[in-house]
């Protein structure tokens, strides 16, 4: 047993520091970034941010300080694309708001995707809470259904009682509410637009008709996509190709 | 009915004939004009209905002006004539062209013959040679922001005009009112007399850089001698006849560069008042009692946006009570802009007797003229304040709280706009976690398998309460504490009468806890036994009850067999 421990050690050290050095190396890119940006280097800085990002790491800060960086470059379009990557997951950060509502006034477009104030008002807690915030009240509400349950059941009493009914309902729509977001976020995409303009056309092709132009920072719904283009959706009534690069999907 | 239809027919193939020879001419009644100048064109066709395509006269702007048609039958030849009436006005000098215009006349297209039209530049207006023209001007072509300026329209006719329609700017830029007063009076250019009407407009510049005001617009009609020619054409000279003809007229677009104010000086608490400005006081006592009131008026006057002139802010000593009254406003707009006054009246009511003073009342606005900020102010009055002859009888005047004084409070506007900083922390780069929809599901069905596993728990657990399990149970203590070899006779007997009846009542179902060996023999007969082992089992019972009744003690072999007797019945009823 004794000359095993010795080699037990010396793995168990390397492994831990081969797992720790990408994540020396995400924070030392990190502080040259917040430096660059610092010294008004803007480029510098998305260019370290960007690189932490395709590394895998999934952060809204990150996201948020890349939207911080674009925008400072006078890059609308893709400040607006990380900006809204950051509300997916920090959506109540004050800072991100903050900045994300700045940036939307630069815009030259209107809002396309206007939604209903009655289905605000209707549904407040879809749109008043974040989707992790909707999760976890389903999962408590549904624990503490079932635990009552549980606990009328050892003590033989009634089960339907109005109180547990109403538990029993709040579950249910946050539940459901909490399913729809995942289809939600499954099935609709969207996308920002990040040249200065883009010309929405007819077709694939430079020389389908230009059916109207978008600019920077514009959000459009994702209809459709082929290897080289999006079949974009701004509102209702307008729809059409752009290139796939011309577009950002959040 | 044969007669009707062939006069049918032949009036049919008449129409088509005559629509066959429509023919289309376009007429104008005079080809040298002057810009702006109306021409009359009529469009005759003659031997149809048709509808005329005007849209090729790009260099005319066309006023439709309704359509005439006639009929006549001469010789039995009937004729038709469709007038539409058109006016015409050139939009550039030179020599114009009226095109063929294409006229759709029963699906078929006909074209009139092409017109050329010579359109000359007007005369200079102060050359005085132009019958009717319009001028715009503004009072100030570089004003501050704030600062009214006074646009003037003018229309100069030497000739009657009528019909007048008079479209004005937008005024993109400008908070514009037109004066209700329309003025008009004579003037006499090189010689000729002419009749000035004036429209007047008070524009306040709402935005600064360059600003343009566009074209001004008046429709006219002149009264001219008729330019068409006509039979006896030359009476109309003698019976002053003529006709009307339309103008357009535009006045000159106007470039306003609309300058931003400059930075106020430190310390100045500026009114928002932009012009020029007078203030004055007046105190109607100097000389009053505790609990009177003497009132003070600030009368602001001047030229300007006066009527945004806030309430000045009294500096009345604190032993002083301040009555805010509305204020007094007398404006009005005249050629030079809005001028006027307004007054605002305090009532001040000293609460202790003494000598004070009020300090003068300072407005800040700024000057158009010379481009700055100016303070002025109104004068100082000295005021004694007596104590109140009536001091001993009348309720004592307590100082109450400060008056409402007006809310200053303002939206907070930004001043500047950024970004807010980074997040430099390293947990920035702490990933978010995702819950996944799987994880999701799980977390919900943990729940519903805990309770699950609760009820499956609970059924196994529980005790069986029937009343079966519990005559059960009985009996089976029953059959131990008469086994047990220490137990006297009594306990004896009375456990075995308790095991027979509570595995004859168990295996009925019911509670209870004494049966007589008839109702033994019935119950046993109910649940299917044979009559013989129904009648053994009651006779148990009987001798059961009969030795604990009687009282005689049982000797071992009694004992044993009794317990047998018991207990094989108990097995079988319990079996």
């Amino acid at each position: 047993m004794k000359p095993f421990l010795p080699a037990a050690v010396i793995l168990l050290l390397l492994l831990t520091f081969a797992a720790s050095a990408p994540a020396t190396q995400n924070a030392r890119t990190f502080i040259d970034g917040t430096e660059a940006y610092r010294n008004g280097d803007w480029p510098a800085a998305i260019t370290a941010f960007e690189s932490i990002a395709a590394a895998g790491v999934n952060s809204g800060k990150l996201f948020y300080n890349l939207g911080n960086a674009y925008l400072k470059n006078n890059d609308l379009g893709h400040a607006l694309l990380w900006y809204e990557r950051a509300l997916k997951r920090i959506p109540h950060d004050p800072d991100l708001r903050f900045n994300y509502d700045y940036a939307l006034t630069l815009t030259k477009d209107e809002r396309g995707d206007k939604e209903s104030p009655l289905l605000h008002i209707l549904f407040f807690w879809k749109y008043q809470l974040s989707p992790s915030t909707v999760r976890w009240i389903a999962i408590l509400l549904n624990a503490a259904l079932w635990i009552a349950l549980s606990v009328f059941v050892i003590r033989k009493k009634r089960l339907l009682r109005p109180s547990v009914l109403l538990v029993a309902a709040a579950a249910v729509v946050f539940s459901a509410t909490a399913a729809f977001n995942y289809v939600e976020a499954a099935r609709i995409r969207q996308a920002v637009i990040l040249p200065e303009k883009v010309a929405v056309r007819s077709g694939f092709t430079e020389s389908a008709t230009q059916l109207f132009v978008l600019h920077a920072g514009t959000k459009v719904r994702v209809e459709r996509e082929t290897d080289t283009h999006l079949l974009v959706r701004y509102t209702e009534d307008k729809i059409g190709w752009i290139r796939k690069s011309e577009a950002g999907i959040i | 009915m044969v007669r009707q239809l062939v006069m049918a027919m032949a009036l049919l193939l008449a129409a088509t004939a005559t629509a066959d020879a429509a023919t289309v001419r376009a007429v104008v009644d005079r080809n040298k004009a002057t810009v702006g100048e109306s021409i009359s064109l009529q469009v005759i066709i003659d031997g149809g209905e048709g509808e005329v395509d005007l849209s090729g006269l790009a260099d005319f702007k066309t006023i439709p002006r309704g359509s005439s048609s006639s009929f006549q039958m001469i010789n039995g030849k009937t004729s038709r004539q469709l007038i539409h009436n058109y006016v015409l006005i050139p939009l550039k000098a030179g020599n114009l062209t009226i095109p063929a215009i294409p006229v759709t006349i029963d699906g078929k297209v006909h074209y009139s013959a092409p017109i050329s039209v010579t359109v000359s530049r007007e005369p200079p207006a102060a050359s005085g040679q132009r019958d009717v023209y319009v001028t715009a001007d503004v009072s100030e072509p570089s004003p501050w922001i704030g600062q009214q300026i006074v646009y003037t329209f003018r229309l100069f006719n030497a000739v009657q005009v009528a019909d007048a329609k008079f479209q004005a700017p937008e005024f993109n830029g400008f908070n514009a009112e037109e004066l209700e007063n329309r003025k008009s009076y004579r003037t006499v250019i090189n010689g000729r007399e002419f009749i000035v009407t004036e429209v007047v407009f008070i524009l306040v510049p709402v935005k600064t850089g360059e600003l343009e005001i566009e074209r001004a617009v008046l429709q006219v009609s002149l009264l001219q001698r008729s330019r068409r020619p006509r039979p006896f054409s030359g009476m109309d000279a003698f019976f002053g006849r003529g006709e009307m003809t339309t103008r357009v007229l535009e006045s000159n677009p106007i470039a306003v560069q609309v300058r931003d104010l400059p930075s106020r000086p430190q310390g100045t608490s500026f009114s928002g008042l932009v012009g020029r400005f007078e203030i004055s006081s007046s105190l109607d006592k100097t000389a009053i009692q505790v609990g009177d009131s003497a009132t003070l008026a600030v009368t602001i006057s001047g030229t300007g946006n006066i009527m945004d002139a806030p309430e000045p802010t009294i500096p009345a000593p604190a032993e002083f009570k301040a009555y805010a009254d509305h204020p007094e406003e007398q404006i009005q707009p005249g050629p030079q802009g809005y001028s006027g006054s307004k007054i605002f009246r305090t009532a001040l009511v000293p609460v202790k007797p003494g000598q004070y003073r009020i300090d003068p009342v300072v407005l800040t606005y700024f000057d158009v003229e010379s481009g700055q900020y100016r303070d002025i102010s109104t004068s100082a009055f000295d005021i004694t304040v007596a104590p109140s002859e009536t001091a001993a009888t009348d309720i004592d005047v307590f100082r109450a709280a400060p008056a409402q004084t007006p809310s200053l409070k303002k939206r907070v506007e930004f001043t500047g706009r950024d970004i807010l900083p980074l997040k430099e922390g390293l947990e920035t780069l702490t990933p978010q976690r995702y819950m996944s929809p799987l994880w999701f599901g799980v977390f919900l069905i943990i729940p519903v398998l805990g309770f699950m596993l609760t009820g499956t728990i609970v059924r196994m657990t529980r005790r069986d309460d029937s009343p079966g399990r519990i005559m059960a149970d009985r009996t089976r203590q029953a059959i131990k504490t008469a086994a047990a070899a220490d137990s006297t006779d009594a306990d004896f007997l009375s456990a075995l009468y308790r095991a027979l009846v509570s595995a004859i009542l168990g295996r009925q179902g019911v509670l209870g806890t004494s049966l007589t060996w008839s109702e033994a023999s019935d119950q046993l007969l109910e649940i299917g036994w044979n009559r013989d082992d129904a009648a053994a089992t009651a006779r148990l019972l009987e001798e059961i009850e009969s030795f604990n009744y009687s009282g005689g003690r049982l000797d071992e072999e009694k004992r044993a067999d009794l317990l047998d007797r018991t207990r094989q019945a108990v097995r079988r009823l319990t079996r």
